[in-house]
């Protein structure tokens, strides 16, 4: 069939999509060297914020920090196009410190699509993709990637394409007794792509989001309202900004406020009144919703004892008067919004913009894909995003870069990169996925990684670029910087736990201004570090000259780390103890061929789960659910049995092995 | 997988003569070193953290020496011992499981195995999952392929039974209450996490607050559940009641008098008995060990001399101690005795019992009273009983003996901890939790605190095999209002 068709064009990879994970996946395969392709629904709606105009938050800032550190692009353009930063969670400890952007919606997306323009080896290109095809090839096996079709019947040949579909597949729109097919943000939905997966063999699972109104800032009375300003100085979401962006405000643009309101008992009484009109209440909507993104109505109806919610008002750009208003998504009829954002201080007056809506959209079983994001199924498809049943920007810029690099890795023959959890949110998030699957919505949280203290934002560089500059998405001079910065933050560290401070006078003077207790024989710097009250810009008092201008050099981040590193070392140590047994079980790896059905001794749910989701490795079967410990031990001894099981480094324990 | 270290009971539960604790892996030799010590010839000293003398056994030899718990080693080369031991040394590849492998062979004894082992878990050595040395032996290649289908079947069999027998171990309370925790931790565990994921959520120190009370009030539980141990003990084991007092007080008498029947000698030359005598009874339904130890004295031969050491040896296991005073005897020669045994008697119940009341008239007996209630503490003197075991004194013991059963053991019914594993692990969340209390006072931030908190729920969880992960994360979802 495909011979037949008229060619257009000739790629490497192909990008379905050019939302978040799209622009990475593209930009990554791009700058790897292979032939890119990337389509979009349309170029009007290339890296879209169709919820919330901002990047960055708990576990999220951690995730666009990560996808800086491996070289991709989402932390630059926030950069950018920045209108306000926060740090969040400063008081709640270093691990979960998350940085936050306000971001310029319309100029974040100038911003990615000129990105994708200037890319070489990568083209932009307005088109649904109607269709994946594929080659059965002749020795059989599963179906490889031959090329991709649009709507209109242009017919594009790659070896790998890399599904981003975000909420157009099959989208939906619902707002109270109204709804019609649709992307998001009133684009045009990807209605025929869905077949083509399920032709392949991958199951469909329905998903549902929603989002709230915008209203016009002009006519909001901010006089009643808390205001939110952004941090000075502000901050990069990139370790290595190379010149700041004069259009975001590290580079000296002004920071725009947010707002907090709240709902009102009059706002819960429209609502109350008004379920029989919700068609999450009248069961117009099959798709599964996130729990933990509920609508306005399912809060007043779940937390029936709160009297009041938050409401935040969010900018949506320096040239617009839009304003975003979180905490209000909700799929009720347009005339009840109306009522209900009227009765909420400030906004008496406020004219709504667009209304709350709810999407419903398609998506696969992600326990369909390998840990590379690559398909079980179809040789040579990846999917990122949302369709993988993620949700936020983040996650999907996360999964977008892993899918870009290892189509590209997959395609010059090399090993996939894999991130395991105690390395990084990307780690846990694809691992939570592809291992687990999802029934709803999935977003990232720092409860959900085991090992938090480990994968903190500020340590990301030291976590990951190593790895980006393996695969070649970190340039020398780059490295070579990130190199030196680190050997800077192990310089200062050293120097602080080998210097030596006397019980004398100055030290102890120093403590009681401090509130510290004294001293009666000598410590070490670092051993004050450790104490909770005393900060290492404190310390520098007492510090002798030498080390006291080795800190000084540092640069605030690095400071930072050297502070944290220290400081907690005590923690760290405990969890990396932890990670050291996780990492042995993720080490015994699973061969490709195992029969499941020949193991004997396991259950059958245990039996039919681990041949559909394959796993790598021990570590990762014990994590899937209903596989017992008493079921990896029968698979244990079988792969022993068979001389099936390797497990490298763990030759120090001097059995002979039959 | 293997790398690291576990240890179990190896001999089947029950007083046997001898008691076998294997300890499997990398580290069994180091740490089985690390708590071993060898008295120096002809010598009252030990080779304590110096001689390295497990690891510098040979392979399939033996040495003898004592069990230590270093926590109580203050330096001064007197620790705590837990146990005179034999220990053999197996290394690696030549050994049941392939590894490196040493064997405590102790006086058996199930209360002395369990300190043994408490020893070993406080250092890194995990409780072996049932099967586990077996499973070892298999995949380090020690067990012939032929027999590997049977293994299988058996490993999967041991997990199996072992589950089973867990949970029948855990009585339905003990299961109850410990769902219950992992809920209440699971739900502390939410508001922490929802604090730290959801900065805008604005019950922020309301949940802190709420967190750290409900965090404590676990704590205390946690730690009442742990004590049920001691009673876990008692039902198995019995409790140790020890008969002390100067020769020739009724020791012997007594302990007759309890059994109801002539077990021990007893004769009106003191220091007739020698050693320790052992008798097991009932009182209240539960086990007792009675001992009469040897009439403590300055003694002068060699035979009396090994008993005296062995009395002081019975007085520091014992749970209860009954010290009898001789009322025709010399008041302050036994009151002497009471005071020079203060470090034996520490932290025992000890009962005062005043013998031979029948020889003294009302008005010598009013005086003896009096003098002997001005020398001791009032809470002695609660526990103090003038009897005549002739006259069937014994039964006023046999009552004392009963009322502390009833506080300590008998009542209830409720929660009761009796397997080691269970006990380590609550031991484990008890730890987590006072370390989570730590960190909140010294102001350590949240996520440290949250860590300790994830720590004891892991354990918990551990107990009953939830997924505590899972179950906070719905709780967060379900219980808090969240999002766009």
């Amino acid at each position: 069939m495909a011979q037949e068709r008229h060619c257009f064009g000739e790629y490497d990879i192909a990008v379905i999509g050019a939302g978040h994970a799209g622009c990475e996946a593209a930009l990554a395969a791009a700058k790897l060297g292979l032939r890119t392709v990337v389509f979009a629904v349309t170029l009007d709606g290339i890296a879209n914020m169709a919820c919330n105009p901002s990047i960055g938050g708990t576990a999220k800032g951690q995730l666009v920090r990560e996808i800086d550190a491996l070289g991709g692009t989402m932390g630059k353009a926030a950069d950018a196009t920045a209108i306000q930063v926060r740090f969040l969670n400063r008081a709640k400890g270093p691990a979960v410190y998350s940085p936050r952007a306000q971001i310029d919606r319309r100029q974040y997306q100038i911003y990615m699509k000129h990105e994708l323009e200037r890319t070489p080896n990568l083209d932009l290109k307005q088109g649904e993709i109607v269709e994946i095809l594929t080659e059965t090839p002749e020795n059989g096996g599963r179906p490889r990637v031959s090329g991709v079709v649009t709507h209109l019947g242009a017919y594009y040949k790659c070896r790998c394409a890399v599904a981003c579909t975000g909420t157009y597949l099959k989208g939906r729109v619902i707002v109270g007794e109204n709804s019609y097919s649709s992307g998001p943000d009133g684009q045009f939905p990807a209605n025929k792509l869905s077949a083509s997966l399920k032709a392949a063999g991958h199951t469909i699972i329905r998903l549902k989001t929603g989002t709230p109104p915008r209203v016009n800032g002009l006519t909001v009375d901010y006089s009643a309202l808390e205001i939110q300003n952004g941090d000075e100085p502000p901050f990069t979401f990139q370790f290595d900004p190379e010149d700041a962006d004069p259009r975001g405000v590290a580079g000296g643009g002004s920071q725009i406020p947010c707002y907090l309101t709240h709902t009102t008992n009059e706002t819960h009484n429209i609502i109350k009144a008004n379920l029989h009109r919700s068609p999450l209440f009248n069961g117009s909507i099959e798709g599964v919703g996130p729990r933990y993104c509920p609508s306005i109505e399912d809060k007043i109806m779940r937390f029936a004892d709160k009297d009041r919610h938050q409401i935040f008002l969010e900018p949506l750009g320096r040239e617009t008067e839009e304003v975003y208003l979180q905490g209000l998504s909700s799929s009720l009829p347009e005339d009840v919004q109306l009522d209900f954002v009227h009765s909420i201080p400030g906004l008496e007056n406020v004219s709504v913009m667009r209304p709350a809506y709810a999407i419903e959209y398609d998506a696969i079983d992600a326990t369909e894909l390998e840990l590379s994001l690559e398909s079980k199924l179809v040789d040579g498809l990846f999917c990122a995003g949302q369709i993988n049943g993620s949700s936020g920007y983040e996650e999907a810029a996360g999964q977008g870069l892993i899918a870009g690099i290892n189509a590209a890795q997959k395609l010059k023959g090399r090993e996939p990169l894999i991130l395991d959890r105690s390395e990084a949110y990307i780690g846990v998030l694809i691992d939570d996925l592809v291992t687990r699957g999802t029934k709803e919505p999935y977003r990232m949280m720092t409860s959900r990684a085991e090992y938090r203290l480990l994968l903190r934002q500020d340590n990301a560089d030291a976590r990951l670029t190593e790895k980006g500059y393996a695969v070649g998405l970190i340039s020398e001079a780059r490295y070579r910087r990130f190199t030196e910065r680190q050997q800077r933050i192990t310089a200062a560290a050293d120097a602080l736990e080998a210097t030596h401070l006397s019980p004398g006078e100055i030290v102890n003077t120093f403590l009681d201004r401090q509130g510290s207790s004294r001293v009666h024989s000598g410590v070490s710097a670092a051993d004050l570090l450790r104490r909770p009250e005393l900060t290492l810009a404190a310390l520098q008092e007492v510090l002798p000259a030498d080390v006291k201008a080795t800190i000084e050099a540092l640069a605030p981040v690095e400071a930072e780390q050297v502070e944290i590193l220290i400081k907690y070392s005590g923690y760290i140590q405990r969890e990396l103890v932890q990670v050291e047994q996780f990492r042995r079980l993720e080490k015994q790896r699973i061969p490709d061929n195992v029969n499941y059905a020949d193991v004997p001794s396991i259950s059958n749910e245990a039996r039919e789960k681990l041949a559909k989701i394959r796993p790598a490795s021990i570590g990762q079967a014990m994590r899937i659910t209903g596989v017992s410990p008493a079921d990896i031990a029968a698979l244990m001894v079988y792969l022993h049995r068979f001389g099936r099981g390797t497990d490298p480094g763990n030759g120090a324990e001097g059995g002979e092995r039959g | 997988m293997n790398s690291d270290t576990i240890g179990a009971i190896s001999t089947p539960p029950g007083n046997g003569g001898i008691g076998i604790i294997r300890v499997s892996g990398p580290a069994a030799i180091e740490t089985v070193d690390a708590i071993f010590a060898s008295r120096r010839q002809n010598s009252e000293t030990y080779n304590i953290r110096t001689a390295h003398e497990v690891v510098r056994m040979s392979a399939f030899t033996m040495k003898h020496g004592y069990i230590f718990d270093p926590d109580t080693d203050n330096g001064a080369g007197t620790p705590e011992f837990a146990d005179e031991c034999l220990v053999s040394v197996m290394r690696a590849p030549r050994s049941y499981t392939g590894e490196d492998v040493v064997e405590v062979n102790t006086h058996g004894g199930t209360a002395v195995m369990r300190r043994v082992l408490g020893i070993l878990f406080k250092r890194g050595v995990r409780p072996a999952e049932p099967g586990e040395f077996t499973k070892r032996a298999f995949l380090n290649g020690r067990i012939d392929l032929t027999r590997a289908e049977a293994v299988a079947e058996l490993i999967r069999a041991r997990t199996e039974e072992s589950r089973k027998a867990a949970m029948e171990q855990m009585t339905g309370a003990l299961a109850a209450l410990i769902d219950r925790h992992i809920e209440r931790i699971g739900e502390t565990l939410a508001r922490l996490e929802v604090a730290i994921d959801y900065p805008e959520y604005d019950e922020d120190e309301q949940i802190i607050k709420e967190a750290l009370d409900s965090l404590e009030s676990t704590g205390r539980e946690l730690r009442e559940l742990a004590a049920t141990y001691e009673r876990g003990r008692l039902v198995r084991e019995g409790l140790r009641v020890a008969i002390s007092g100067r020769p020739n007080a009724g020791k012997s008498s007594l302990l007759n008098g309890l059994l109801g029947f002539g077990r021990a000698i007893v004769t009106d030359i003191p220091g007739t008995t020698r050693d320790t005598l052992e008798e097991s009874m009932e009182i209240a339904g539960f086990p007792v060990i009675l001992t009469d130890t040897a009439g403590l004295r300055d003694a002068s031969d060699v035979v009396e001399q090994l008993g005296l050491e062995r009395a002081r040896a019975e007085l520091e296991r014992a749970d209860v101690i009954i010290f009898m005073f001789d009322a025709g005897g010399n008041i302050d020669e036994d009151l002497r005795l009471l005071r020079s045994l203060t470090g034996e008697t520490a932290g025992k119940h000890l009962i005062l019992a005043v013998n031979k009341c029948d020889l003294l008239s009302a008005d010598a007996l009013a005086a003896y009273k009096t003098r002997f209630e001005a020398e001791i503490s009032p809470e002695n003197a609660a526990e103090t009983v003038y009897i005549s075991v002739k006259q069937g004194g014994a039964a006023e013991i046999s009552d004392r003996i009963a009322a502390y059963l009833e506080r300590h053991g008998a009542g209830s019914g409720g929660a009761i901890l009796t397997g080691e594993r269970h006990k380590a692990l609550v031991d484990r969340a008890i730890a987590a939790i006072d370390r989570a209390t730590v960190s909140a006072g010294e102001g350590r931030p949240l996520d440290f605190i949250a860590y300790d908190v994830w720590e004891c729920a892991n354990a918990l969880g551990e107990i009953t095999g939830r997924n505590v992960t899972d179950e906070v994360v719905d709780t967060i979802f379900s219980k808090f209002c969240l999002g766009k």
